[in-house]
């Protein structure tokens, strides 16, 4: 699952339109979209607090996890008379409040040139000295913060799309969803990269596995150590290609399991380890 | 090079610099010989070097370059679970962190939470560190403890500096032990006795399986050839030894084969130990690589260290010992136990 983070609905808009994705109802007042199992879209509302409620109650809800990604998406001001417009994936955000940064790992080409970002809990008006970052939002941090609870660094993705330099009186919606779907073939892209994405799986022993682990550890007598012990021979087993499954069904079928004392048990646990490691 | 559809940024596309060194003549020409990296300015390494939530499984195949400034503890004491060689004041220090290779087994993966290489450019602090400790005593120094320095040296320059270091100061002596096929730096560094160019061998089906981006065999054998032929007296390391299927020929025969090659008498000493890691470290690595065998073997757990059951770690030990006792002396073979 994708997981897209904007603030404002015009930000949101050219996407919910371009994946035709339909309108849940998630609850405490937050205003969410989904296509399918592969794209949720939801709006966080401006600044920090915002942000990082909506984000951690939404992650943590749906059981977001290290096989998710999260975009986070949206406007931003402009603090660098060099970058005055276009879109930038994020390397670097500074919480001016704490002053905390945080870097999302940047493995994956993207295609997006790359900005430093300020993120503070106010409006930027275009008066403030603010220090030396290029571009200035409300949300990254604190949807940094929540996201990083949820998801590996290098599975977050921090997009903004310069809209103003401060000056955010003539800033109306309109333009800001004009913007967002200039910007919409690059995060169609990303998005559609993303979603065909697939990373290593972790998993070496399937549900079944565990369950056939589970009844071979109890006709062992294993103790909770023991069929800690058991799970990471038949892991190796697995890695190095033995036929563990047949060796278990031999221990059965010579009558060796199920055990009668716990000692026996420990036996057929030790004779298995060296089945293992040959 | 791909992960799924996703396609991986090139090796240290992003450099990471800390804001007080960015004007050090180190930084200046490491920062050459990546023109084309985006450049992040950063107020601590262990801002990014240190992050929770890194996949160095994953951030090993895009790894990007950390340069950073050593604020202390320029010298550590080596570990107990290493060879010192009987060598009393035994130090190692760290002029970078993380290995420019990905070595299945080791222990840096379960030591950090990072796979990014971090080089911390003010060597003359180091030097400066090591000059004072050399007034109380001698120092001997191992400087690729946390990395390995040879496939560097083209950016870096730290062992010509440490090498030219070490001839000027009588007290220090030098270990650098690498998995580098590089000839040349054996004839480019100044000739010492103290200076010690330590290999670290291993057969090459245990190269190919375990040491992903290391010299082969055959190179690594040329390379201990240059050093020797230019003055050196290398030390050859069989550390780690694995239990690979058919160990004692893949071993017997990697040993023949080096010392067809190597007169002997130019090697310094033998440094032979099996398989061993610290319990934190193995736990966190058998996390983070699930498919790696070499980590998810069933080692036994003694005293703190998983490793190879006693009777199978003497058996591969006394085995090997045999092996190089046809070519070089009992004494000139260090075993962690015997030290």
């Amino acid at each position: 699952m994708i997981y897209l983070f904007c603030a404002l609905y015009p930000e949101a808009a050219p996407l919910i339109k371009e994946y035709r994705m339909k309108r849940v109802d998630f609850g405490n007042g937050i205003r969410m979209w989904q296509k399918d199992n592969e794209l949720t879209l939801v709006l966080t509302g401006t600044g920090q607090l915002n942000a990082a409620a909506v984000t951690a109650a939404v992650l943590s809800r749906r059981k977001a996890g290290s096989h998710d990604f999260l975009i986070s998406y949206g406007c931003c001001a402009s603090l660098n008379t060099e970058k005055t417009d276009g879109i930038f994936l994020v390397h670097k955000i500074t919480d001016l409040q704490t002053g905390r940064d945080y870097y999302p790992d940047l493995l994956y080409e993207t295609g997006f040139a790359e900005a430093s970002l300020i993120s503070e809990n106010k409006v930027y008006t275009g008066a403030e000295n603010i220090g030396s970052g290029e571009l200035y939002d409300m949300e990254s941090a604190a949807v940094f913060h929540a996201g990083s609870m949820f998801f590996p660094l290098h599975s977050m993705f921090f997009i903004r799309f310069i809209s103003d330099a401060g000056q955010t009186e003539n800033l109306t919606a309109e333009t800001i969803t004009s913007l967002s779907a200039e910007y919409l073939p690059l995060m169609k892209k990303l998005i559609d990269d993303l979603a065909r994405h697939e990373e290593e799986k972790d998993i070496i022993l399937t549900e079944e596995d565990d369950r056939m682990i589970s009844k071979f550890a109890e006709d062992m007598g294993c103790s909770t150590a023991m069929k800690r012990e058991l799970h990471r021979y038949i892991h190796y087993a697995v890695l190095t290609g033995k036929d563990w499954k047949k060796k278990i069904e031999e221990l059965y079928e010579s009558g060796t399991l199920p055990v009668t004392e716990k000692e026996e048990g420990k036996k057929v646990l030790h004779a298995f380890r060296e089945y293992a490691a040959e | 090079m791909h992960s799924g559809n996703m396609r991986l940024n090139k090796p240290f596309s992003h450099v990471y610099i800390e804001e007080g060194i960015m004007q050090h003549p180190l930084c200046t020409r490491i920062l050459s010989f990546f023109p084309h990296a985006v450049q992040i300015p950063v107020t601590s390494y262990k801002d990014v070097f240190s992050r929770k939530g890194q996949r160095s499984s994953v951030q090993i195949k895009s790894r990007n370059l950390i340069l950073a400034e050593k604020k202390d503890h320029f010298l550590y004491s080596g570990s107990v679970v290493c060879h010192d060689f009987d060598e009393r004041w035994f130090y190692y220090c760290t002029n970078v962190l993380n290995c420019i290779y990905d070595c299945a087994y080791c222990w840096l993966k379960g030591m950090y939470d990072s796979a990014n290489l971090v080089i911390f450019v003010n060597q003359e602090d180091f030097l400066a560190e090591t000059a004072g400790m050399l007034k109380k005593h001698p120092v001997y120094l191992c400087l690729s403890y946390e990395n390995d320095l040879v496939p560097l040296e083209n950016i870096t320059g730290f062992l010509h500096s440490w090498a030219e270091f070490t001839v000027r100061n009588p007290g220090l002596t030098i270990e650098i032990r690498t998995k580098c096929g590089n000839e040349d730096i054996w004839k480019a560094l100044p000739v010492s006795e103290r200076i010690i160019p330590a290999f670290t061998l291993s057969p090459d089906p245990v190269i190919l399986e375990m040491e992903k981006g290391t010299a082969s065999l055959s190179q690594r054998i040329r390379a201990i050839r240059a050093a020797a032929e230019n003055g050196f007296h290398p030390r050859l390391c069989l550390d780690p030894v694995f239990a690979v299927p058919d160990w004692e020929n893949i071993y017997g025969s990697m040993i023949r084969n080096v010392m067809c090659e190597i007169d002997p008498a130019d090697i310094r000493d033998i440094s032979l130990g099996t398989f061993r890691l610290s319990n934190d470290y193995m736990k966190k690595m058998r996390k983070e690589y699930p498919h790696s065998a070499s980590v998810q073997y069933p080692y036994v757990l003694h005293d703190g260290y998983y490793g190879y059951e006693e009777n199978k770690k003497r058996k591969i030990e006394n085995t090997i010992r045999k092996q190089l006792e046809q070519y070089v002396p009992g004494e000139k073979i260090y075993m962690l136990e015997n030290e």
